[in-house]
């Protein structure tokens, strides 16, 4: 939503009321400041002001604290985009690699549900979108995607991955759904990714009183609230920024000595002779990893070295900071990150992807951090819309150049949402839990970098043999086995399409229909017929086009 | 139509070589544990909860903190174990025993990633245990059984103490077959059977319907990915054949070696060990939990180590019977040791400092004790030897170059096991 957009009162205060727990955070900030340099704008600004004055001293108090470098514009999706391609396309000619084709709009399609909606379209939105006949739907789709509550359920999912990683373990397992519910509330709300990052820092080390849950606190939790596992975690997080070797001594190669590991983790220590370097007997004041000095406010308590060590993290200045945001969310679209490994910016990289970071960084802290503007970039560019289709001889001269997308492996989140959708069952409840049958499935299915991860035997025989599989291959537990082979307006090359459609988001061509068609054909009577098509239907759900995101 | 082609080979030996496998089984088996050549396994009989080894391998008769269990003789002088270890101790023969074990972490979760991982734990880094690492190493192309086996794990912490493969990836992660919880009736796969309104024929039409439906996609798309989706279902289909599900079968085994093994979940799951390495499996474990010890010590261990000698010496003599027991590899170990000082409750604690492990077979230098702990047991007097010192040792003798590099989830190249480990020298011959 844009500011300049606002015609009338009721709009100008429809719009701050539902943005006002936001108006804080640095794209309003943005926006505003853009708006006021804009004069036509500002006359209608102060009419605005007056219409709703609450909200107008808060605005006003803020103006005059935003720096004047806030004012450079902000980034549009296209300009992002832009540069993506620019930056893609050099780099294939550069190589002497032809750019593979445009993706069909199926393979668009299922692509941009899997990663931004966390599951296959339905039927009935596969249908509707192959049939829009607009020249814009694919940015039309992206947006719908972006706007819907699955959106929020799906990154929550991935940044939880990203900042939690130990509520895969046991030990932390429980914290992972209440998290996960925190990071919902927080992306549906779009609430800006830095803020999301203070508020975990600056979380309350007392423990919450009963019945009163702070989810924004696993964080700290899962780090057992010790400075040094705040430190190494904190850093890899959020800056991407690997200093585990340096809690024990200090590393030949990389940047990070022992000291800035023990500095680092001394923010999250309140006594004031300074943090005990483990193992020795030599304390360490808190210091910024970049040797800038430390503002400190007069009065000191438990929180200030978390809070100032949170806002040095998440200012734009950081060098780190969005440019881990933008790496992370780059290896969630294309499978691997502009530089790798993700938790390692500070090691020596190619250049050329370090400056179209570091160019996508920028305009991200422009947009005050907006995550939709950062994904909605990269989804659309031609980078991304291309085919994962290619000889097999070629696929390791391409590997990483981007000439093809490459194919990745579903997680556990995409493979359960996809198979319910699949069968035409209602997703299940977000709030599941890690100890239902969808916990445990996850759990089971528990895939590392999807554009690595491997299955496993014992992966294969649940999907080959275990419950869930074989209820969707049932008509009475089934819907979409149900309708096809009881619905007495399809024939036997209707039904084939159909199953396309609901597990694998495209028609079949003709060559894999007609031996499709004739196998159902072979049989007779209804109980043999719905015999073959829960079979079909288990050969489409264990097909490798349906188990990979392409 | 290649892959149609595929599908129907794949089909008739999914039907028809099962039944007459056995005949030939025997004769393959045989002739496998008497190649010079066969590659080694290890079974590693993992003492979950931090046994006590100063009860079991290194006893201290005669001073305070010894307790009061017994040693007795084995056949190889000055190799004394203790008194609830007989059938073990009949064959000493055939074991090592590292009595001078020194580490540093004495938390539960933390030593058994360092004891199975060579590592502490260390955020982001997902280090393999020793049963995937071995399995990639030693698992032959094409096998019809996983390449590492897990029986009786305990429970849903298995993954945080190491068992899990780590950033070798789901290839190598391990079957797990029952648990440490669970009772003897749960030693099965799970899923490992068709649903039972799933026939034969209609298990065969789904695979054939499986390459049909995947072959356009498959000649256009390449990958890692796809790969191993491909190999994984391959390999289902391999151990769901009633070949390969036999070794899961205990019901196989004549009643009286039942009886031996002892029919607990880890008397049986030593058995199932046996047969798992009988068919060229390169790396099964056996987990026996219970022995975190904090009160009343002795009664516990004794039991503890009724069914430890009864699965552990019936396996030993199975092994060494068959001719299996040059190739196998056999580890008897936990996360620590236990506090030499009994404490108030007649327990004992964590102690890290001086602990011991068994070794036998897969043609170790045997019947000997390696370094020394002193007279109160607290601490390494002779050859203090680390976690990655062991681990490389265990390479070594499974023939594993123990400096080979894998590709970490973090991008970075990580050695089997650390440059500084150094091989025990006096175990390998």
């Amino acid at each position: 939503m844009s500011l300049v957009d606002f015609p009338s009162r009721r709009n100008a205060s429809g719009w701050v009321s539902s943005s006002a727990p936001g108006i804080l955070s640095r794209p309003t900030w943005t926006e505003l400041s853009e708006f006021m340099f804009s004069c036509a704008n500002f006359m209608r600004l102060l009419e605005w002001m007056a219409a709703c004055r609450t909200y107008a001293l808060v605005a006003l108090a803020g103006l005059v604290f935003v720096p004047v470098a806030r004012a450079e514009e902000a980034p549009s999706t296209g300009a992002l985009t832009a540069r993506i391609d620019r930056f893609v396309e050099a780099r294939l000619q550069e190589r002497g690699v032809a750019p593979g084709a445009e993706a069909s709009e199926a393979e668009f399609l299922r692509r941009v549900f899997l990663d931004l909606a966390g599951r296959i379209p339905s039927v009935a939105e596969a249908r509707a979108f192959f049939d829009d006949t607009a020249p814009d739907k694919r940015a039309r789709l992206v947006d719908r995607l972006l706007a819907s509550p699955e959106y929020a359920r799906n990154f929550a999912t991935v940044w939880r991955k990203a900042w939690l990683p130990q509520a895969e373990t046991p030990t932390f397992s429980e914290l992972s759904d209440g998290y996960e519910a925190w990071l919902r509330e927080e992306l549906s709300r779009e609430t800006p990714y830095d803020r999301m990052v203070v508020r975990q820092l600056t979380a309350s080390f007392r423990p919450p009183r009963p019945g009163r849950p702070q989810p924004a606190r696993s964080f700290l939790e899962a780090s057992q609230f010790k400075p040094e596992n705040l430190a190494a975690n904190t850093t890899r997080a959020f800056l991407g920024l690997n200093l585990d070797c340096a809690q024990c001594h200090n590393h030949p190669f990389a940047r990070w000595t022992r000291d800035n590991f023990w500095q680092t983790a001394a923010f999250f220590d309140a006594s004031p002779t300074g943090l005990v370097i483990e193992g020795t007997d030599r304390a360490v004041t808190p210091a910024l990893l970049t040797g800038e000095a430390v503002k400190w406010p007069d009065a000191r308590e438990e929180s200030t070295g978390r809070t100032v060590l949170a806002s040095w993290i998440t200012s734009r200045d950081n060098p780190f900071f969005a440019r881990n945001a933008v790496n992370r969310l780059w290896a969630h679209c294309f499978g691997t990150g502009l530089v790798e490994p993700l938790d390692d910016l500070s090691e020596d990289n190619p250049a050329g992807p370090v400056e179209l970071l570091g160019e996508l960084a920028a305009g991200f802290g422009r947009a005050g951090f907006d995550l939709k503007l950062l994904i909605r970039s990269m989804v659309l560019s031609r980078a991304y819309q291309r085919t994962s289709a290619g000889r097999a001889e070629t696929a390791e001269a391409d590997g990483g150049s981007l000439a093809r997308m490459p194919v990745r492996a579903l997680s556990g989140e995409q493979l359960h949402n996809s198979l319910l959708m699949a069968a035409g069952l209602p997703a299940s409840p977000a709030n599941a839990g890690v100890r239902s049958d969808r916990g445990r499935f996850v759990a089971l299915f528990r895939a590392g970098r999807p554009s690595l991860a491997e299955r496993s035997v014992s992966q294969t025989l649940t999907l080959y043999n275990g419950t869930l599989a074989t209820a969707l291959t049932r008509p009475e537990t089934s819907p979409i086995l149900k309708a096809v082979a009881r619905s007495p307006f399809l024939d036997d090359a209707a039904r084939v399409d159909t199953l396309y459609l609901a597990t694998l988001s495209r028609w079949p061509d003709a060559a894999e229909r007609t031996p499709l068609v004739a196998y159902l054909a072979e049989v007779s009577g209804q109980p043999d017929r719905e015999r073959a098509l829960g079979n079909l239907f288990w050969a489409l759900i264990n097909s490798t086009e349906f188990n990979s995101n392409h | 139509m290649m892959m149609r082609r595929r599908g129907l080979l794949r089909l008739g030996l999914a039907s028809g070589v099962g039944l007459s496998f056995s005949s030939w089984f025997r004769e393959l088996a045989a002739v496998a544990a008497n190649h010079p050549e066969r590659t080694k396994s290890c079974i590693l009989v993992w003492l979950n909860g931090g046994p006590s080894t100063i009860d079991l391998w290194d006893l201290k008769p005669g001073h305070a903190n010894g307790g009061p269990f017994r040693e007795i003789e084995t056949p190889v002088a000055g190799l004394k174990i203790s008194e609830h270890l007989p059938t073990i101790a009949r064959q000493g023969r055939e074991l090592a025993i590292i009595r001078s074990m020194a580490t540093k972490e004495g938390d539960h979760t933390r030593a058994s990633y360092l004891a199975r991982t060579g590592n502490v734990p260390l955020g982001a880094i997902q280090f393999p245990g020793i049963g995937a690492l071995v399995a990639k190493e030693l698992q032959r192309e094409g096998a019809d059984l996983p390449g590492y086996v897990s029986i009786a794990p305990p429970g849903a912490q298995a993954e945080s103490l190491g068992y899990a493969s780590g950033f070798l990836g789901p290839r190598f992660t391990p079957l797990m077959v029952g648990s440490d919880y669970g009772t003897v009736d749960d030693l099965v796969v799970p899923d490992l059977v068709r649903a039972v309104d799933v026939s034969e024929r209609d298990f065969a039409e789904r695979l054939k319907l499986i390459d049909l439906v995947d072959g356009g996609f498959r000649s256009t798309r390449h990958g890692r990915v796809l790969d191993s989706q491909r190999e994984a279902g391959a390999q289902a289909v391999r151990v769901m054949r009633p070949a390969s599900a036999r070794a899961f079968n205990l019901g196989e085994e004549p009643d009286r070696l039942r009886d031996a093994y002892g029919r607990t979940v880890f008397g049986q799951g030593c058995l199932m060990a046996r047969r798992l390495v009988e068919r060229g499996v390169p790396f099964v474990e056996v987990t026996l939990g219970g022995w975190d010890t904090h009160n009343e010590n002795f009664p516990a261990v004794t039991t503890l180590s009724r069914t430890l000698d009864a699965g552990l010496g019936t396996l030993l003599g199975d092994l060494s019977q068959r001719g299996l027991l040059e190739s196998t590899l056999v580890v008897c170990m936990g996360e620590f040791g236990r506090t030499p000082r009994i404490n108030g409750q007649g327990g004992r604690d964590h102690w890290p400092n001086a602990w011991s492990v068994m070794v036998a077979g897969g043609g170790i230098k045997a019947g000997q004790v390696i370094g020394r702990t002193s007279r109160d047991g607290t601490t390494v007097e002779e050859r203090p030897t680390r976690v990655p010192d062991l681990l490389a040792t265990l390479c070594k003798v499974l023939g594993i170059d123990h400096l080979k590099q894998n590709d970490s989830n973090v991008g970075r190249p990580i050695r089997i096991v650390d440059r500084s480990a150094k091989i025990i020298e006096e175990l390998v011959s």
